[in-house]
């Protein structure tokens, strides 16, 4: 391994070696606070370490067959831990109601984002499906994490028992693409680079058998990535799983799980010539991709209309966004496969920026009212009591909306301009129709939040809100505010940002 | 499609029959209602998987699926059912005892059975100088595996270590008992 692998993986690798350290640490003294600044400096550094990487990297750097390290990867590898970043200041508000350390709770963060950072670089299947078990079994440990909770056991179990069958399909998927390419790499062209033994020339020259073998190999690694994304037909356990998790570890589900899996199924799915030349282009495969994105965008706006509790909300309208994201992969040249990575981890950024501001009021106002259960008309009143929470919710909701001068709206553009290109004109129309059936259910939250709270109400016992925030936490609301508004006015920053690196 | 089958040559006409040993077995775990003989079951189906390995020409692979599934693996399920005291569940599909000859032959010939001719197959590859010659000519072993395992795939390794450490700890977090692992400081009344 070279100097310049070893600086390339280097984000991860603090990683990791965090992980070893905070054990030490937990063998030495068993402290709340001493772990919880500890993890937030790991991923801090890390952060560092990744952005001054993603500004230096002048190509994209191969680390043995396993790894590629680029600029796509490390930026999204910045926004997870962007979002492990809030997830762990969230975590300190709900885990200090009980006596006991919660170090297992850290330790476990930081594997999942060490899964996370191994999948937004890996360029292989073997580091492909080792990070997606890493993640998920980190978050079995995560999502059950409360266990004197009503429904603890049976989330950590559907999650469980569902990721396991995801996975096993998805492994008999790689075994099926393996059967056809002959190599387990993400493109078949590495093929020719790589001489590490006499076993994989053996291998070579099984190379190119039946290209049905290949489409159903890419169809049943398709379903454990759809259920990780809870794409459509794969989306039942979402809304169970997110209400039944703690709240942080919710966020952690809603952001970090889905940007790592999404980043490594575009590179999986850029890299296969296939799909995205034109000439050999596999119109069946794309078709099955419009069908996903389509299914989910309805169905995922359809069902959050009558949805009382946010958790299971906001479940649903992230199976419409991820539905929205499919778009992206429907790229018939590979010309606009760069414009597609722009959109993409635009639209990302746009999502997890909304998705922390949300859940950070979620755990506030539900600390608050103590209860495990938040509705929303638990909100009801929040912008005359608690202005600042309110504004937080709104500038959120109208981004995950997509309303003009947030985020969310350049993120959607980006992505009418991918179909545009591509020339889909149903993805486009169920794009349109579903963000219209989001507005109804979207608006709602924020005109409960302006509800003058009457007498009526009081006599349900639906005490306003009017929690006071310390002011550690008032600056962390403003600082998300600003960022939001501002990359939502001055979209440029961001989007020059990524189209410069490469 | 009966003659293609008799096209086939010894090599894979002795694979494709462990295979089928295999996918029966599995099926009988799956339909099974018995915990104990479901398990039986599987062991048979393991062992089947290994053989299908061996006549691929892996011995490595086929001595790992061995060792490790059809020995540690079982071994952690059994003593999974003997912990979790399933009682009612248990006794419920449980044999009688009591009952005729017939039936106690009943509960051991299905898997005897399958043993069995996964037994005949593995001697009759062993023997058959056929088999071995194709056998031989492409054998993965252990050093190769370790080569790739050291050199390529490094972190690969690396990660499943880390892996490991995360199943171990959510493993931990589920199945401590209550109580442990509070704060001394904060007990005492102290700062933490």
């Amino acid at each position: 391994m070279t100097q310049l692998m070893l600086h390339s993986l280097l984000p991860v690798l603090i990683v990791a070696f965090g992980i070893v350290l905070s054990l030490l640490l937990i063998a030495w003294r068993r402290s709340q606070k001493l772990i919880l600044i500890f993890t937030i400096t790991i991923f801090s550094v890390a952060l560092l370490a990744s952005f001054s990487l993603f500004v230096d990297l002048a190509d994209a750097v191969q680390v043995t067959t396993l790894v590629k390290v680029d600029s796509y990867g490390l930026f999204a590898f910045m926004l997870v831990l962007v979002a492990s970043i809030a997830v762990s200041v969230l975590s300190s508000m709900w885990l200090t109601h009980t006596t006991e350390v919660h170090d297992e709770f850290f330790v476990l963060l930081q594997l999942v984002v060490l899964g996370a950072g191994i999948l937004v670089i890996s360029d292989h299947y073997a580091s492909l499906f080792l990070g997606f078990e890493l993640l998920s079994i980190a978050l079995v440990g995560l999502v059950g994490y409360s266990r004197d909770s009503e429904f603890s056991v049976e989330t950590s179990f559907k999650y469980l028992v569902l990721s396991a069958c995801a996975s096993s399909f998805m492994l008999l998927g790689i075994a099926f693409i393996y059967s056809y390419s002959g190599s387990l790499s993400f493109s078949t062209e590495q093929l020719m680079f790589d001489n590490m033994s006499d076993l994989s020339i053996l291998v070579r020259n099984y190379g190119h058998g039946d290209v049905l073998f290949y489409r159903v190999g890419f169809l049943l690694f398709m379903v454990g990535i759809a259920f990780k994304l809870s794409l459509a037909p794969f989306h039942l356990w979402t809304p169970d799983v997110y209400q039944g998790a703690p709240t942080p570890v919710t966020l952690l589900l809603a952001t970090v799980s889905k940007i790592a899996i999404f980043i490594v199924l575009m590179k999986c799915w850029f890299s296969q010539a296939i799909f995205v030349d034109t000439k050999s282009s596999d119109e069946n495969m794309l078709f099955l991709m419009s069908i996903f994105a389509i299914a989910s965008m309805l169905i995922g706006n359809a069902l959050a209309l009558k949805q009382q509790n946010i958790k299971r909300l906001l479940a649903y309208s992230s199976i419409a966004h991820m539905g929205y994201l499919l778009i992206v992969l429907i790229v018939i040249s590979p010309q606009s496969v760069a414009l597609a990575w722009q959109s993409a981890l635009f639209y990302l950024t746009a999502y997890v920026l909304a998705s922390i501001s949300i859940f950070m009021t979620v755990q506030l106002t539900q600390y608050h009212h103590n209860k495990s259960e938040l509705n929303v008309d638990d909100w009801q009143g929040m912008f005359w009591q608690n202005p600042s929470l309110a504004v937080l919710i709104i500038v959120a909701i109208l981004s995950l909306a997509g309303i003009p001068l947030t985020m969310g709206f350049i993120g959607k553009f980006y992505l009418l301009n991918v179909a545009v290109q591509a020339q889909q004109w149903w993805l486009i129309s169920a794009l349109i129709i579903g963000s219209g059936i989001g507005l109804f259910y979207y608006l709602r939250i924020i005109f409960v939040l302006f509800t003058i709270v009457n007498e009526k109400n009081i006599a349900k016992e639906l005490i306003p809100v009017s929690l006071t925030l310390s002011p550690a936490v008032n600056f962390s609301v403003m600082i998300v505010i600003i960022l939001s508004v501002l990359l939502g006015i001055f979209p440029d920053l961001l989007g020059n940002l990524l189209v410069t690196v490469n | 499609m009966i003659s293609t089958f008799i096209q086939l040559n010894p090599l894979q006409l002795t694979f494709y029959s462990a295979a089928l040993l295999a996918i029966v077995a599995s099926l009988k775990v799956i339909t099974g209602k018995n915990t104990v003989h479901a398990l039986l079951y599987l062991v048979v189906s393991l062992l089947a998987v290994a053989v299908c390995f061996y006549l691929m020409g892996a011995p490595f692979a086929a001595g790992l699926e061995v060792i490790v599934y059809a020995g540690a693996i079982l071994i952690l399920f059994v003593f999974a059912i003997m912990m979790f005291g399933l009682g009612q569940d248990e006794t419920l599909h449980a044999p009688n005892i009591d009952g005729s000859k017939v039936n106690k032959f009943n509960l051991w010939f299905g898997p005897f059975l399958l043993a069995l001719l996964l037994l005949i197959e593995l001697v009759y590859a062993i023997n058959s100088g056929e088999v071995q010659a194709k056998l031989t000519s492409n054998t993965i072993d252990a050093k190769q595996v370790g080569m790739l395992l050291y050199g390529p795939y490094l972190l690969a390794v690396e990660i499943a270590s880390f892996l490991l450490l995360a199943g171990l700890i959510g493993g931990y977090h589920f199945a401590k008992p209550e109580g442990v692992g509070l704060d001394r400081k904060k007990d005492l009344g102290e700062h933490g």
